[in-house]
């Protein structure tokens, strides 16, 4: 089917400008946030999938992508509010969100924050646990970068070694594509989009909100990889008994890229849950 | 075939060319094997290993060059890519040819990455950015490699300095007829257009976007592939890197080539593609009446003939680089 082309702008919100992906129609929104090191071109699957039912909106979160990296605050809190600032910038609350792996924890947040913003939830392989507070380091005390792709030999000299060193670390096809999204070409070589810094913020100021889950009143997915290094059972099962409106499924023969790994499982449990919201 | 398949080969014929490799999407994409989970602890640092390229900015003639440059020691071989396309079109000529020579293959002057002065763009002007970059590589005398736009520019490379240049291969080269002074236009006053793209609907929202619309345009793999290599992204969408002044420049200045064909000394292998109408056979029987020792293989393809027919164009290279 022609669609009209994806329309890209840089919103300011928070303090931050985001590169944002918007179908721009005049269909029920839907919000999708993506993983850390991911951006939105993540869900490309998902937007070609749903964008005859939905106006989707995928952002590079701050410290992704083409969007602001600034030395502030990285808490889900933080991300949070800059969904929020986003949907009431473009016009699109109430929305559905859908988020993933570090986006899953900002879109849970956020719907027990602003329940009058979402109209319903998918938390895709991340569990509400972590520690307690958030922590109080000034983003300056922040030192270095994340500590996953610290020894990554970046700038690749060429695509190809780029891919093939991921391909390395991570052996399914579909986390070589996430992280190959937020590789650029500089005249040094393949580098990263995503801020090396920020990354490490995030994993500071990660925090459990287990305490915020009985908060949120609309409807929750919550998806499981069966074999997901990033989400256990036991982090699933602490989570199930305090989600009101739950909805939740375990993705079989997938990791933790639950929305791509399996698509034949993944793509029905989804539609059907929406259908119900 | 395609309006805009057409209109490419037809600017292609009338003043200029291209050359390439698989979208960078399409790589992206490609397939690891799959594995049981993601390892605990990822493995150390990838070595430089047997695909090392060197990539570098070297100033020459004024213009800031990018060069991906396998940097060995072995006799040099300078890679030029056709009109719209990067030094990466020759992926698979390096990995087929690194073991045996050290493989140039830079950007040139308005593509890629590469300076895109508001200057001239004439054979003569590019010619001698190659030449230049061959010097501060060190990398003299080179066996060079020039395809559809390059073969008129590596043509002057050869004839004004034979001490540069040990052997020229020319793959479908694009006509080098014209006035025989380039064309005294300023250019400040060539419009920032490139005449291939002006219906074009840039910039493209995605990459998927983009590769659909080459894939309209240009039936088959490989002109997308070429024209995706030089896919950036931009905070307004995905476009293509080249500039559009240098495209309409290098059509505003071009100038008769042909001319120094009869003052090349060294070895010449002249490619044609029979399959398309860029490299016709009667320019190719006027290139081989003028030059000295020219080898000549015609091969059943395409204009891109070293990435439609890669086994074919590397066995006439093959034979010509044993007997030269």
């Amino acid at each position: 089917m022609n669609h009209a082309p994806l329309k890209r702008s840089m919103v300011r919100v928070n303090g931050v400008d985001l590169l944002v992906r918007d179908t721009a129609s005049d269909l029920p929104p839907m919000l999708c946030l993506h993983g850390r090191w991911g951006r939105g071109e993540t869900w490309t699957g998902l937007i070609e999938r749903y964008r005859d039912r939905y106006r989707i909106i995928a952002p590079d979160q701050r410290g992704h992508g083409l969007s602001g990296k600034p030395r502030a605050r990285y808490a889900p809190e933080d991300m949070a509010e800059d969904a929020h600032q986003l949907l009431r910038a473009l016009g699109a609350a109430p929305a559905i969100v859908v988020g993933h792996s570090m986006g899953a924890r900002n879109a849970g947040i956020l719907a027990a924050l602003h329940p009058e913003d979402v109209r319903a939830v998918a938390v895709l392989d991340c569990g509400a646990d972590g520690p307690e507070r958030v922590s109080d380091v000034p983003p300056e005390k922040i030192a270095g970068v994340d500590a996953l792709t610290a020894d990554w030999p970046t700038p690749y000299p060429t695509l190809a070694e780029a891919l093939q060193d991921i391909g390395r670390r991570f052996p399914r096809p579909t986390n070589v594509r996430y992280f190959a999204e937020s590789l650029v070409e500089t005249t040094e070589g393949y580098d990263f989009m995503f801020s090396r810094w920020a990354m490490a913020a995030i994993e500071t100021y990660r925090h459990a909100y287990l305490d915020l889950l009985p908060r949120i009143r609309c409807p929750v997915l919550l998806v499981r990889g069966s074999v997901s290094w990033a989400f256990s059972k036991e982090q699933a099962e602490q989570m199930r008994p305090l989600i009101k409106r739950l909805t939740y499924a375990e993705i079989g023969d997938s990791d933790h890229m639950v929305y791509v790994d399996n698509p034949k499982e993944f793509d029905p449990v989804l539609d059907s849950w929406l259908e119900g919201v | 075939m395609s309006s805009s398949r057409r209109r490419f080969l037809r600017l292609v014929a009338t003043g200029a060319a291209a050359a390439a490799v698989a979208p960078v999407g399409a790589v992206a994409r490609a397939a690891e094997p799959p594995a049981k989970s993601r390892p605990k602890t990822p493995p150390g640092p990838a070595k430089p290993g047997a695909a090392f390229l060197k990539r570098s900015m070297v100033r020459a003639n004024g213009v800031d060059l990018f060069v991906r440059d396998t940097a060995s020691d072995l006799p040099a071989m300078l890679c030029l890519h056709g009109m719209e396309g990067r030094g990466e079109t020759f992926t698979g000529l390096i990995a087929r040819y690194r073991e045996r020579y050290r493989i140039i293959a830079p950007d040139q002057r308005g593509h890629g990455l590469s300076g895109r002065p508001v200057a001239r763009y004439a054979s003569e002007d590019m010619a001698e950015d190659a030449h230049q970059l061959l010097l501060r590589l060190r990398a003299t005398p080179a066996i060079v490699v020039a395809h559809s736009l390059s073969g008129r520019i590596a043509p002057v490379l050869a004839a004004r300095h034979p001490e540069a240049v040990k052997g020229l291969v020319l793959l479908d080269p694009a006509p080098g007829d014209g006035p025989e002074r380039p064309a005294d236009t300023a250019p400040e006053k060539i419009p920032d257009q490139d005449p291939m793209t002006t219906d074009w609907p840039l910039p493209y929202a995605s990459r998927e976007e983009a590769l659909r619309d080459l894939g309209q345009r240009f039936p088959g793999p490989v002109y997308p592939g070429f024209f995706a290599e030089s896919l950036a992204e931009t905070v307004a969408g995905y476009d293509f890197m080249w500039s559009g002044r240098a495209m309409a420049a290098i059509h505003e200045y071009r100038q008769d080539t042909d001319r120094m064909l009869p003052e090349i000394r060294c070895p010449v292998l002249l490619v044609r593609a029979t399959q398309t109408q860029v490299c016709t056979p009667e320019r190719a029987g006027k290139i081989r009446s003028l030059v000295r020792n020219c080898a000549y293989v015609e091969i059943a393809g395409g204009h891109m003939i070293y990435l439609e027919e890669p086994g074919e164009t590397f066995k006439a290279l093959d034979e010509w680089l044993a007997r030269t």
